[in-house]
């Protein structure tokens, strides 16, 4: 294959990454990896430096209109953000105590639970109409966001915070020992834990796993893993997809984002799983 | 009165996102047509290398900022793609730094204090990242 058969297929590939990345909250590193790795068989190392970056791509690509139609949760998310960075901050640290088995093990089995659970309430989505969260009062977290499948305006209260900081905390340590955004395990945070609509779960997770990513995308430059020849058309492709994506989920009904998650979660959690035993 | 600026803070927010989008991949996107006027693939297609040649392990690109201002001082396509590369990982870090002072103008002591620490931690980490390999 030339470079410029190269460039163009992966652009095409890392074009639909963004697009499901933007639509699910997911960073799109689920596909770039494994697309790298097993199609283009570039080195492991060099594929997740692709996938970190493709996740900031997605990020703020995606929260250019989430931010700007409401639908991201923006005061929820960089409340959360506090906990994330932590998370990726001390996931260096974590990494050395517990073997790295372990925690891919253990992720999977809490990404398989949220798939079962999210699955299990598909039916009945209950948005608060108020809340004791003193957290959530404090800092008004609560929001609004005017559905277009739906033709109304939406409230929701927030509530569950603690818990919410608690494994927002989890999905940063995550996102610096996998190069990944963890969005899998924001968005049924979000969703389940402080009840935050599916799709301004899915919005606030995109717009945060950028801030996750580039605490750790430092690291990653400096040790050489992100090659510009790979990371140039992942970047240019997810953003493109990105932003197609982040038009659609609005009209999309939201049944259909918790169905098309479900589904994300179940293979992400074997993809993991894979890796824990392996 | 809260609704509107809240809703002034999500389009300072959204608009500091899109430049940030919109100049990074501008840079990339020139920085790669570069690399392939510079490595002859628009003359001799006969002589087209394999891409692995570019995606191996032991492919030298610049990844320190002393080697990345080379590259870009000798106007190689390579040293503009990870200025552009660059300039993507650091939109994050701007919208966090921006919406600091959107807070602070609004007199909202809780939620600055929220994404001071978030900018604190968010640059401690990538400095440290950078500094310790």
């Amino acid at each position: 294959m030339s470079p410029l058969d190269f460039v163009i297929s992966l652009s095409v590939a890392s074009f639909a990454a963004g697009l499901l990345g933007s639509l699910a909250g997911l960073g799109g590193g689920v596909i770039i990896v494994p697309v790298l790795t097993l199609l283009y068989h570039v080195d492991i190392r060099l594929a997740i430096g692709a996938s970190i970056l493709s996740v900031i791509a997605t990020s703020s690509g995606a929260a250019v209109t989430y931010v700007r139609e409401r639908l991201a949760n923006l005061r929820a998310g960089m409340f959360l953000e506090v906990a994330t960075t932590i998370g990726a901050l001390t996931g260096a640290y974590i990494t050395t105590l517990v073997p790295s088995s372990v925690l891919f093990v253990l992720f999977s089995a809490v990404l398989a639970y949220s798939a079962f659970a999210m699955f299990h309430k598909r039916h009945g989505v209950s948005v608060l109409s108020a809340s004791n969260d003193r957290l959530a009062n404090f800092f008004h977290l609560h929001g609004s966001y005017y559905d277009q499948s739906e033709h109304r305006e939406i409230t929701y209260k927030v509530t569950g915070t603690k818990l919410g900081l608690a494994l927002m905390y989890i999905a940063g340590n995550i996102s610096a020992l996998l190069g990944v955004g963890s969005g899998a395990l924001k968005v049924p945070a979000m969703d389940m834990a402080m009840h935050i609509p599916i799709k301004a779960s899915a919005a606030t997770s995109d717009f945060m796993i950028g801030v996750t990513a580039a605490a750790s995308a430092g690291a990653y430059f400096a040790r050489g893993q992100i090659n510009p020849f790979i990371a140039a058309p992942v970047a240019i492709g997810v953003l493109v997809g990105a932003v197609v994506g982040s038009r659609l989920l609005n009209r999309i009904t939201p049944r259909y984002i918790q169905a098309l998650f479900v589904v994300v979660l179940i293979v992400v959690a074997i993809e993991m799983l894979q890796r824990g035993i392996t | 009165m809260k609704p509107r600026s809240v809703k002034s803070i999500e389009l300072v927010i959204s608009l500091v996102l899109q430049i940030g989008v919109v100049v990074s991949s501008g840079i990339i996107l020139i920085g790669l047509v570069l690399f392939f006027y510079q490595h002859g693939q628009t003359k001799s297609p006969l002589n087209v290398p394999d891409y692995h040649r570019y995606t191996s392990a032991s492919y030298f690109f610049p990844h320190s900022f002393k080697a990345m201002k080379a590259s870009l001082r000798a106007g190689q396509g390579i040293g503009l793609m990870t200025l552009g590369i660059l300039l993507l990982v650091l939109t994050p870090i701007l919208r966090v730094s921006t919406s600091i002072l959107l807070f602070l103008r609004q007199r909202d002591r809780p939620m600055t204090l929220v994404t001071l620490v978030v900018l604190l931690v968010l640059a401690g980490s990538f400095f440290l990242g950078v500094a310790i390999q």
